[in-house]
């Protein structure tokens, strides 16, 4: 049998062994829980085991073995602000994840957008959390969308051109969002998770060894090509200045909005209980863990292209997104790149599926029924909700193939814009009344503007990440406005 | 009711500090931002970055275990 279909028999066996079992299981749970409940959050039923596997396929994804491993390989050193910004989000998930699940139990919030129209009374805010975070979320689609495609490509030994692996992707991102609801979803995570962490320190602890005899070896060869890489390269053994500016305000930054990601907050609302959450936090950590391998990986495959062995430019975009899977093939047989690309794309698929799942529940729950149509019944709300999800994989279908960015980048950008909920989200928590309706409205639409403008038309001044510079122009404003607003309604009482 | 106040204080005091720490590496990276030297085969800064990851999870348990201990925000 030829390379490539040993390959890709293995990773779509895999995606069929999964998407069977998933909805086996949906068919069986459903009738446990009240519909709604169990759509949105699994009837709060997941157990530790489950609970982390599933966590953890729905946090790692395209990024982890495709995006981090691209950075090491374009831009070397940087990559730790990505895997420093990931551990630091699970102590601040530690501290605060529980209050935010002990207050969604007590006042039966199902979604991030409940929470907002809870706290500031306020149906238009939550209606406005519901759509900017749908909205933001497509670049962490889009990245999906662009990895998985990535992988078809690679596992395929270049037999599937890259528009026709991004459709592909597209559809089977499609199948696996329309299987069901938490549950069948969080099942299918499950099992994506474990081969997943598999995978990815079977290849980052071997690959530098095979290719180079070690990792002292590896960073030999690293020092030379820093010193001497072709015109356009970027990599970089140490911190400039302009990159420690940016890992600060990262790290400072980006933790805050880890948890607000709509689909995470489902997973956590999804929780039995609060012991559950906080073990949680120590156990998705070790994934974290696991971004160490990923990062090897990504030196191994610039490594490899530096010493002659690999032809393909991974230095460049968007072939440095390439490298995990180019290392894969280059040093195991097609097997192992079978059951490693299955890996990566099952981790990819839950994520995105994730994501569309819970952004067009949002919306017909937090924007068309709240807003428009309160009467409106299950059914066409789950119907809306699935049209509202296919409006915004298409979109992220669209920009994927017309306007592909670094997966790396991808993701930041979609954090810097939910990090903007982050402040109007603790103070209405923690300040009930420090902020009013408009001064949180205001704030986190200015914020998300400015994140908007310097990414696309200010390049990151300073070298600080855009999410930092959404937040200095968010906070200020929606305190002046929340003041404003008090006094006027205080002379008019 | 005293107590479950003073238990929560102690908590956020807790992770305050906690958090704290997992910030405080980065003023060291400053001092550690150089390829050499080396060790173990792997350059200074990398080495200390990769520490600093490991740091903050081993943070991430003892708050866990501390948690139990004392008590945490909600119980």
């Amino acid at each position: 049998m030829n390379e490539e279909y040993i390959a890709i028999s293995i990773i779509f066996g895999w995606l069929a062994l999964t998407a069977g079992i998933g909805a086996i299981l949906t068919r069986k749970r459903f009738s446990k829980y009240s519909s709604v409940e169990s759509w949105f959050v699994a009837g709060r039923s997941l157990g530790l085991i489950v609970l982390w596997l599933s966590l953890g396929a729905n946090i790692y994804s395209a990024y982890t073995f495709l995006g981090l491993p691209g950075l090491a390989a374009r831009e070397g050193v940087k990559a730790w602000g990505i895997t420093l910004y990931g551990m630091i989000s699970f102590l601040i998930g530690f501290i605060i994840i529980p209050v935010i699940w002990s207050h969604a139990r007590k006042h039966r919030w199902l979604t991030i957008a409940d929470a907002f129209e809870d706290l500031y009374d306020s149906k238009l805010l939550g209606a406005f959390v519901a759509i900017t975070g749908a909205l933001w979320s497509i670049p962490y689609i889009q990245l999906q969308i662009q990895g998985i495609g990535y992988i078809i490509e690679t596992a395929t030994y270049g037999h599937i051109d890259p528009l026709s692996a991004k459709l592909l992707a597209f559809t089977l991102i499609a199948v696996f969002t329309i299987v069901g609801g938490l549950m069948s979803v969080a099942f299918i995570n499950m099992l994506q998770g474990a081969i997943m962490l598999i995978s990815i320190w079977t290849i980052g602890i071997l690959a530098p060894i095979i290719a180079f005899g070690g990792i002292d070896k590896l960073f030999n060869i690293l020092s030379n090509y820093a010193t001497s890489q072709p015109e356009g390269g970027v990599f970089r053994l140490t911190f400039t200045a302009k990159d420690l500016s940016w890992m600060i305000t990262l790290i400072a930054v980006a933790p805050l909005a880890f948890w607000l990601w709509p689909n995470r907050v489902q997973n956590i609302f999804g929780a039995r209980d609060v012991n559950t959450v906080k073990r949680n936090m120590v156990l998705v950590g070790i994934y974290q863990v696991s971004q160490i391998p990923a990062i090897l990986v990504g030196l191994t495959a610039i490594a490899l292209f530096a010493t002659g062995t690999l032809s393909i430019p991974v230095y460049k975009k968007p072939e440095s997104d390439y490298a995990f899977m180019l290392v894969t093939r280059q040093l195991f047989p097609p097997w192992i790149v079978g059951l490693v690309g299955a890996g990566a794309l099952a981790a990819s698929i839950s994520t995105a599926a994730a994501i569309l799942h819970v952004v067009g529940a949002l919306f017909s729950r937090n924007a068309y029924q709240r807003v428009f149509k309160p009467k409106a019944s299950e059914r066409e709300l789950v119907m809306l909700a699935r049209v509202f999800t296919a409006i915004i994989a298409v979109a992220s279908l669209v920009l994927a193939i017309y306007a592909p960015g670094i997966l790396i980048y991808l993701l930041l950008v979609g954090y810097a814009g939910i990090v903007q909920f982050f402040p109007a989200y603790v103070l209405g928590t923690w300040r009930k009344g420090l902020l009013t309706k408009y001064g949180a409205l205001t704030g986190m639409a200015a914020g998300m503007l400015t994140v908007a403008i310097v990414k696309t038309f200010l390049g990151r001044p300073l070298g600080f990440y855009e999410g930092f510079w959404g937040l200095l122009v968010n906070v200020p404003l929606a305190l002046l406005v929340s003041y404003i607003e008090k006094k006027l309604s205080r002379r008019q009482g | 009711m005293a107590s479950i106040a003073g238990g929560k204080k102690n908590a956020w005091k807790l992770y305050i500090i906690l958090l704290v720490l997992a910030y405080i590496p980065f003023l060291g990276l400053l001092l550690s931002n150089s390829a050499e030297p080396r060790i173990a085969g792997i350059p200074l800064v990398w080495f200390y970055s990769m520490v600093w990851v490991l740091f903050v999870f081993t943070l991430i348990v003892i708050v866990y275990f501390i948690d139990r201990k004392v008590g945490g925000i909600i119980e």
